[in-house]
């Protein structure tokens, strides 16, 4: 069996005591004359630590736990015993030694400690070697087929949503030796190959088309007062000074017109003037005059303007609202504007773009024999699908199959189908193979394998156009450019992907859609409030992977992201309507991740929120300390108000047995320091009848009162936290589970991580010019 | 049930088809009827039916053997249908133990209740476990039918993060395993199930050719792979050998039977409707002789699956955990009530198709249980176990038999596929072949 880093081992002081009992004895050590060693780091700084916090009980002819640690004068000694670091390292690491009522250590000689022991640890398991492992060879998962196939051949419409789930293991559903591939799933490749090639063959929108956009009254958004339907909801009409608006996704860049029609109701001496807005700037003032006798004759008014592409807002607005009730002219004392719809046309001469056809890319003609023409498509093709250079020999087969389809008389399109199915069940596009191709036990990766091993990990899908160049061009290993195809891929619209499928996992985001909060004790949730929890924490991470944000910033940000409905739920005053926007936490009592509802949700029961399950959610996902699984016959917790005492009394009554103590005194005290966060992340004073007491201690001894509080110790393990998303994070990318041949690699990705900036496209950037993403073990070893 | 009749001349094609063909009443003339009641003897099926985290025992286990035994509340929900089930109690599934693996009871219960193997505790770099009964069956006797085996249920594989203390999700996903590394995932949606049985795709022989290519393409590919990577094209190479032998199949045969339900349109909004759902496919899956094997998983291992709407809230499994409270073993009762009424509806339908002088269900052989006896203490002996049907004739049903401690139900599964002619003697960790049935 492998060893798995990724949980570290727990040893409890049980464990601990009989591990020690066999193995270590006193004499052994002193054997070795240790006025020879010229003092160490181990000697100068660990012992006296040892000496100051553990000594007291663990030295001696009778010691605690059997455990004398002045037994092991140098680091040799010291470095023999791989169980016993392992356990010092969790015990530490954890805040269980030394023992409650006991000085504890600072949190910068924990510090100390625990990286000491790492280091120790990794050169006694590894003896000096390096390997960077070997990832077993991947099939595409569900996400990875969908978004393959739409870069693939520009068709979206997610196939892989009809194929059974991917199984997941070491928390990914992205593990090559827990992806299967059973019958089931190869049937429902031939049908998706089939439709994805009916699909690929129908004809495309032009690209080159112009946008053409008219937009009604009523798709119009009011702003201010004075703007309402008119009849048949056509028009708005302005009675007061307001205005209206739309968003339009541009397609491109460009010259775009804005065309609007609207007539004015006159009164006072102006007519009603119109301010035509770009995203709040003022493009054009009209002056809207009235129409006589024909309403017909309502005019039209335009504006020519450039663009950026992507969303813009075009709005217009009445500014010189007049009402004079003395009038005697009645028809003259009300000035009102009416607009009738606007429409947006463009890019005006904008340069022709040539988009070749994905499967079609040349068509037979008098010098082209259809044969050659399927020859180029064919190998264009299956390049692009194997991500990959093809032999000539390699695509022979699938010519064979389109003169098979011709010769039955299809047409050359038509041919084209039967290859294109072929390409898609082929093993170099269902799986992403990487070759034992040299005799050397480890080999670096080629450029085109590690371009698919980057697109993969940051887009879950196949390398672009603008990779396979740099990857064609041998220039991927270059670190300079590595990193800045890094940096592009990240602000790509495609590194949603990482938010979905990383942190949807890492933070098990996924899981929130199966949570079913109890309908009658939280009637305020429902579909659009789940939806609202999980684009707050996407938005959250893509904040942390395009921005420039301490990893900590996790923990403790003091912003987050809300709509007018997760608003409302936190509490949150002015925030209207469905958009999101970033708004501060300063004057609330959330910060970070672990008080976003989401979390604090998924991590509840149906019924009441488990201060266990989110000490648990804490320890395995922020900490990398995961409590070891409970005895199978522990009872659940009484419902409230059938036991006397509250939630925590209750948990206290469960904590006196000390099988149980050992895990739950690190989990619940954080878990109840969220108490004030009810089961759908909802702020309280009171559960039932009893006030809400969230303040604690953690095992370390440090104490708080209130959730911000105890962010605030978590974030004092920022190292920590450091090592254990580093720890996830390799993992998603490999696409295997660690071995302790990885620890060395997890404590260097970490450390360079913190060096280069501490943020998540540091750590994205360090993992990725690491041995064990570049490098890959052959098999004969 | 009403159902399309079958074309004489697919019947009489000869003995092939006649093998393949279900026997469904109404399909053919009297006279032809008397004349071939040899040769087209109905099929045996057998199926499986899983429920999660242990049952309420008390409100399960009948306190008399024999055949006089009084229904418990649970089994009454079941009392039009006494005469065609027997409780088999004391049986055991050892390999779903710790045995030395420490907590993951869940993870084990699912994956060792088919197989009678200890699943290798991993979390995904290696794991192993054994063949199930129902794949055993259909590795042999599948080629009969379009499709050799269904497997379906109501929960889709977990999402994210851990299932079981270290056990990959592919344990407590899976009931089904076609190898000791190949788990027979589960369809869950009832639209793609009926495509499954129902689409007869227009272009076989364009997939097979299809097929063909990419055999030959990955069989080159197969020298120049080593370790684990060599492992994972064995499994398409295999896997493509299954789809050929479908679509060849498929081809063949071209059964026709105009299935009796709307093709549904998704996943089911309510549970109970997407339960009924897929027992309505399950049962014409059974009538159209599309397979003759199949598991059916209510609820994965471990499900907290909340029961509302029958005033249970709570989730499932924190449910389980009831530490002897008499308010949630009621609360556990009620949701073993729930499974057990849809369990009814699945056995009445088999039971409404007429086959020979009898139903459908005296031709199955189908099993009611959990890997997991009381959900608080996850034990693995005494498990709740029903089998239902005649087994063309093998079984004897109506009684509560007490087999002794510890009997491996993998002693039932010989004798269940004994019954269908696969002479086997062992089969997982069975010692034994199960008498009384």
């Amino acid at each position: 069996m492998r060893t798995v880093v990724v949980a570290t081992v727990e040893f409890s002081l049980a464990v601990l005591c009989l591990i020690l009992l066999g193995s270590i004895t006193t004499g052994e050590a002193s054997t070795v004359p240790t006025f020879l060693a010229p003092l160490d780091e181990y000697q100068e700084q660990i012992v006296p630590l040892f000496q100051k916090y553990c000594n007291q009980c663990h030295s001696g002819a009778k010691p605690k736990g059997d455990l004398n640690l002045t037994a092991y004068q140098t680091t040799e000694h010291l470095a023999k015993k791989l169980p016993l670091m392992e356990a010092l390292l969790s015990n530490i690491r954890n805040g269980e030694m030394p023992p409650d009522g006991k000085p504890k250590p600072t949190r910068a000689e924990i510090d100390k400690l625990t990286s000491w022991l790492d280091g120790q640890i990794v050169k006694a398991q590894l003896n000096g070697k390096r390997d960077p492992g070997r990832v077993t060879m991947r099939r595409l998962n569900r996400a990875e087929y969908n978004n393959t196939i739409r870069d693939l051949l520009g068709v979206d419409f997610k196939p892989a949503d009809d194929f059974p789930t991917d199984d997941v293991g070491y928390g990914f559903d992205n593990i090559g030796d827990v992806l299967t591939l059973p019958p089931l799933l190869l049937e429902k490749y031939l049908n998706a190959a089939q439709r994805v090639a009916d699909q690929a063959m129908l004809p495309r929108p032009d690209p080159n088309a112009a946008t053409s956009r008219r937009f009604q009254g009523r798709e119009m958004q009011p702003r201010n007062v004075g703007a309402n339907y008119g009849k048949n909801n056509q028009f708005r009409q302005l009675a007061t000074n307001g205005e209206v608006s739309v968003s339009f996704d541009f397609p491109k860049a460009g010259r775009y017109v804005l065309r609007f029609r609207a007539f004015g109701q006159q009164a006072g001496s102006e007519a009603p003037k119109l301010d035509l807005k770009l995203d709040g700037k003022v493009l054009k003032t009209f002056d809207i005059r009235p129409v006589e006798a024909d309403n017909d004759g309502r005019k039209s008014f335009e504006f020519t303007t450039t663009v950026t592409a992507g969303s813009h807002k075009i709005a217009m607005a009445y500014t010189n609202d007049y009402y004079n009730k003395n009038e005697p002219d009645e028809k003259k004392r009300d000035r009102n504007l009416i607009i009738m719809g606007l429409s947006i046309e463009g890019p005006l001469d904008a340069p022709k773009v040539e988009v070749k056809h994905p499967v079609l890319r040349v068509q037979p003609d008098a010098k082209l024999s259809p044969r050659d023409a399927a020859r180029q498509n064919i190998t264009y093709l299956a390049a692009h699908a194997f991500r990959r250079p093809v032999q000539q020999q390699e695509i022979e087969k699938f010519l064979k199959l389109f003169e098979l389809a011709s010769k039955r008389g299809d047409n050359f399109g038509e041919a084209m189908k039967l290859p294109l199915q072929a390409i898609l069940i082929s093993p170099h596009f269902l799986f992403r193979v990487e070759l034992d191709s040299t005799s050397n036990a480890v080999r670096t990766l080629n450029e085109y394998e590690l371009a698919s091993r980057l697109s993969y990990f940051l887009w879950s899908s196949m390398p672009d156009d603008a990779l396979f160049e740099v990857a064609k061009k041998g220039k991927l290993k270059e670190p300079d450019v590595l990193a800045q195809q890094v940096k592009r891929m990240l602000q790509d619209p495609k590194a949603a992907a990482l938010t979905e499928n990383f942190a949807g996992q890492w933070l098990q985001l996924r899981n929130l859609k199966n949570s079913q909060p109890d309908p009658k004790r939280f009637p305020t949730f429902d579909e659009p409030l789940r939806q609202a929890m999980q684009k707050e924490t996407e938005l959250f991470f893509l904040e942390m992977l395009q921005k420039d944000q301490k990893l900590t910033t996790f923990l403790d940000a003091d912003f987050t992201f809300v709509n007018e409905k997760l608003a409302k739920h936190y509490g949150i005053k002015d925030v209207k309507g469905p958009e999101f926007r970033r708004v501060s936490l300063k004057e609330t009592p959330r910060r970070g991740i672990l008080t976003q509802a989401s979390i604090l949700t998924l991590t509840s029961n149906p019924t009441r929120t488990s201060p266990v399950k989110r000490g648990k959610w804490v320890l395995e996902t922020i900490l990398g300390t995961p409590p070891a699984p409970p005895p199978p016959d522990v009872p659940e917790l009484q419902e409230t108000g059938e036991l006397k005492g509250t939630l925590r009394q209750r948990m206290e009554q469960h904590r006196a047995n000390p099988n149980c103590a050992t895990c739950h005194n690190r989990m619940d005290p954080i878990g109840f320091g969220f108490e004030n966060f009810d089961a759908v992340g909802a702020y309280r004073t009171k559960d039932g009848a009893y006030p809400v007491e969230p303040g604690g201690s953690l095992p370390s001894g440090q104490s708080f009162q209130t959730a911000i509080e105890l962010v605030g110790l978590l974030k004092q393990r920022d190292e920590d936290f450091r090592r254990c998303l580093t720890e996830k994070m390799v993992t998603f990318a490999l696409g295997r589970g660690l071995e302790s041949s990885d620890r060395q690699y997890v404590v260097e990705i970490a450390k360079a991580t913190q060096a280069q900036g501490d943020t998540l496209p540091a750590l994205i950037q360090t993992i990725v010019t690491s041995e064990p993403f570049r490098q890959r073990r052959t098999a004969t070893k | 049930m009403k159902t399309q009749p079958i074309s004489r001349r697919a019947l009489l094609k000869g003995a092939t088809a006649a093998i393949a063909l279900p026997f469904l009443e109404g399909m053919l003339p009297r006279s032809i009827m008397a004349a071939s009641a040899e040769m087209a003897k109905a099929p045996l099926r057998m199926a499986f039916v899983y429920v999660p985290n242990g049952l309420n025992m008390e409100a399960f286990t009948p306190a008399e053997v024999g055949k006089d035994y009084k229904l418990t509340p649970l089994l009454s929900k079941l009392a039009e249908h006494k005469n065609d089930f027997s409780v088999l109690s004391g049986l055991t599934a050892d390999k779903a133990r710790a045995n030395g693996d420490g907590p993951g009871d869940h993870a084990r219960a699912m994956s060792a209740f088919l197989t009678g193997s200890q699943p290798k505790k991993t979390n995904g770099a290696d794991i192993r476990i054994g063949m199930s009964v129902d794949q055993v069956a259909a590795s042999r006797l599948g080629h009969h039918t379009k499709l050799a085996s269904l497997e379906i249920g109501c929960d889709k594989g977990a999402n994210a993060g851990n299932c079981d203390s270290g056990y990959s999700c592919a344990y407590s996903n899976n009931l089904s395993w076609r190898s000791e590394q190949t788990p027979m995932p589960k369809e869950t949606d009832p639209k793609q199930v009926f495509e499954r049985l129902y689409g007869v795709p227009k272009n076989n022989d364009d997939r097979l050719s299809v097929l063909d290519a990419v055999r030959d393409d990955a069989k080159s590919l197969e020298s120049k792979l080593g370790g684990a990577d060599r492992r994972k094209l064995d499994e398409y190479l295999t896997s493509i050998r299954e789809m050929e032998g479908q679509l060849n199949r498929s081809k063949k045969e071209n059964v026709q039977i105009k299935p009796t339900i709307e093709k549904p349109t998704g996943i089911p909004k309510e549970y109970s409707d997407h339960m009924k759902t897929l027992a309505d496919l399950q049962v014409l899956a059974f009538q159209a002789d599309i397979t003759r094997f199949s598991t059916f998983v209510f609820a994965n291992e471990g499900s907290n699956r909340s029961y509302k709407f029958i005033g249970v809230p709570e989730g499932h499994h924190d449910c389980s955990h009831h530490g002897g409270d008499k308010a949630k073993l009621e609360k556990i009762a009620k949701i073993n009530e729930f499974h057990a009424e849809h369990l009814n509806y699945l056995i009445t339908k088999l039971k409404a198709v007429k086959e020979g002088n009898g139903t459908m269900l005296d031709n199955m052989m189908l099993l009611y249980g959990s890997g997991i006896g009381d959900g608080n203490r996850h034990n693995h002996d005494q498990l709740p176990i029903l089998l239902f049907g005649k087994g063309g004739g093998t079984l004897n049903p109506g009684r509560h038999v007490k087999y002794a401690f510890n009997t491996p139900i993998t002693n039932l599964y010989v004798a269940m596929l004994q019954r269908l002619g696969i002479d086997q003697k062992r089969f997982g960790d069975s010692n034994g072949v199960l008498g009384e049935l």
